[in-house]
């Protein structure tokens, strides 16, 4: 009696610690869906379908946010994926054992870089290039995805069997073949670590707030733009009232689309086997 | 075909690194100095040390990790060690999934208005660690949970065979096996808390002076250097000495990482 209480006990603890975590991430989206549907609802759906953004007149429209957003991350997504896939595939497929290691920890380094010293190396390189704009906010993000496309399929490439290689090479047919055939055999797992790493840009604040000049307005390669974290992170100090329900409303379409391609991401991970 | 571009592209990545390392102590060197790491700020942190900082990153990253350790641990433990439905298995899976992808700026919009906000603990070293342990604990749950599935099965058969409890088997058999696999986690999360600005900015705030409790605000180092660079003009070079720290210990941790892992998936 006295064993089977203890088992009890244990779980009992373990499953009430563990419920918090959870609990908190229920507790965020609830929080944030219940503060945005207010907003929603005072602004009504034609004014956010608008395309102005002036806190200032009251005016919330999110249109020029999400195209900001979504032409900040598509353009870091041209730029990182070719980087960081062909790095992947060198170092998976061709690579010795060493210079796979250390250009592994070299990558990881570069992803474990916190965002606010990516921004202040692109506001000393790639502002005075590029000024704050589209451009140097796409760079900046890719900067910061590409090692975790990089290593995630990586990680992908390395479960192809190594009889399927070989046997690849043994009929003759190429390298550039024996790579398509690596390649399509981790396409699952490349596809998700793609994913994850746009989840990564599609949330990423402080380093792209640095570089982007955060004015609300079409996307223009060399002109200022503004996206939905960056208004956040510098609209928040300052926001009250509607304002700051207006922001929680920003964040949670940002949590939204996070978590769809979180799952999805994670999802395509595991059929890989990763 | 993908030899050349591949040992480009890795040249190109490595290179940025090195790159940004090189720069980062160039232009901090003029601010570093004999006890800049021990000195108050001074002239709003244009000059002096970064004294209260790097206590204020100390406490907010060890009690946040503590903290997140404290209930990942016991989720992990859970989650794969008792045979939950798996209709239960699915959510809780999908939650860790959207934890670990939900944005660091989103945590502290739900930080300050709930933790700063409606637990009154307005900007302070408080809400700032509470905050961040919940930004860390599906991380470092998601960390721990495949640190105990590379745990092979035999270890749990045996202790059955043996009439093993399943609590002892857990905490006895499989969490110590697991050991080396369960550190990897603890020391990605105090790097991505050093890393942190975006949920401390509004939760810890961007005090400068040394907290004398848990419930003063205090500006950790990443906030300090995003602070300096935002609000505070001339901070530039002051900004360069303090992201050279940030550097360094980033260095550290992911050294610590490589060598207790050889698994790419912590990297994500």
């Amino acid at each position: 009696m006295f064993r089977w209480s203890r088992e009890r006990w244990f779980w009992a603890g373990a499953i009430g610690l563990g419920l918090l975590p959870v609990l908190a991430i229920v507790a965020l989206a609830i929080f944030l869906f219940w503060n945005a549907a207010g907003a929603a609802a005072q602004i009504g759906p034609r004014e956010l379908a608008a395309a102005e953004w002036l806190p200032q007149q009251n005016r919330y429209g999110v249109v020029r946010l999400l195209a900001g957003t979504l032409a900040v991350t598509a353009l870091a997504l041209c730029l990182a994926v070719p980087v960081a896939l062909s790095a992947a595939g060198f170092l998976s497929l061709y690579a010795g054992g060493k210079v796979r290691a250390a250009a592994n920890a070299a990558i990881g380094l570069l992803g474990g870089i916190p965002s606010v010293v990516i921004g202040l190396w692109a506001m000393t390189w790639i502002v005075p290039l590029f000024g704050n704009s589209w451009i140097s906010a796409s760079m900046v993000l890719a900067l910061m995805i590409a090692p975790t496309i990089c290593l995630l399929s990586g990680a992908a490439l390395r479960l192809v069997p190594a009889d399927l290689l070989e046997a690849s090479r043994a009929l003759g047919v190429g390298e550039a073949i024996v790579s398509r055939v690596a390649f399509h055999h981790a396409r699952w797992g490349i596809l998700g670590a793609v994913v994850l790493g746009t989840s990564r840009a599609l949330g990423e604040a402080v380093a792209v707030s640095m570089v982007a000049g955060n004015v609300v307005s079409w996307p223009s390669l060399t002109r200022p733009i503004a996206t939905l974290t960056t208004t956040l992170i510098v609209e928040l100090d300052s926001a009250a009232g509607l304002h700051r329900d207006a922001l929680y409303l920003l964040g949670c379409i940002v949590l939204i689309a996070i978590s769809a391609l979180s799952v999805f991401g994670r999802a395509a991970q595991r059929k890989a086997g990763i | 075909m993908i030899r050349i571009p591949g040992i480009i592209a890795t040249l190109l990545l490595t290179a940025l690194v090195a790159w940004m390392g090189c720069d980062l102590f160039y232009r901090g060197a003029s601010g570093l100095h004999a006890g800049y790491l021990f000195e108050a700020p001074r002239n709003l942190g244009r000059s002096g040390g970064i004294g209260p900082m790097l206590a204020s990153t100390g406490i907010i990253v060890g009690l946040a990790t503590l903290l997140a350790g404290l209930v990942s641990l016991p989720l992990a433990v859970a989650y794969t060690e008792l045979a939950a439905p798996a209709g239960l298995r699915k959510i809780i899976r999908s939650a860790l999934d959207i934890g670990v992808g939900v944005p660091r700026i989103v945590w502290g919009l739900f930080g300050a208005a709930f933790f700063g906000g409606y637990c009154g603990f307005g900007f302070s070293l408080l809400s700032g660690v509470l905050t961040l342990a919940c930004l860390l604990a599906p991380i470092m749950t998601t960390g721990f949970i495949t640190g105990l599935e590379m745990v092979e099965n035999e270890v749990r058969e045996q202790c059955a065979a043996l009439g093993v409890d399943s609590w002892q088997t857990a905490w006895r058999q499989v969490v110590p096996v697991a050991l080396p696999g369960l550190t990897a986690p603890l020391a990605l999360a105090a790097g991505r808390g050093c890393g942190d600005a975006a949920a401390l900015l509004f939760t810890a705030g961007v005090a400068m002076q040394m907290p004398s409790s848990l419930l003063d605000p205090g500006a950790t180092l990443s906030v300090f250097v995003f602070h300096l660079l935002g609000t505070v003009p001339g901070g530039q070079n002051a900004a360069y000495s303090a992201a050279a720290v940030l550097f360094i210990i980033t260095l550290v941790i992911q050294l610590a990482i490589t060598i207790l892992t050889r698994e790419e998936r912590y990297a994500q």
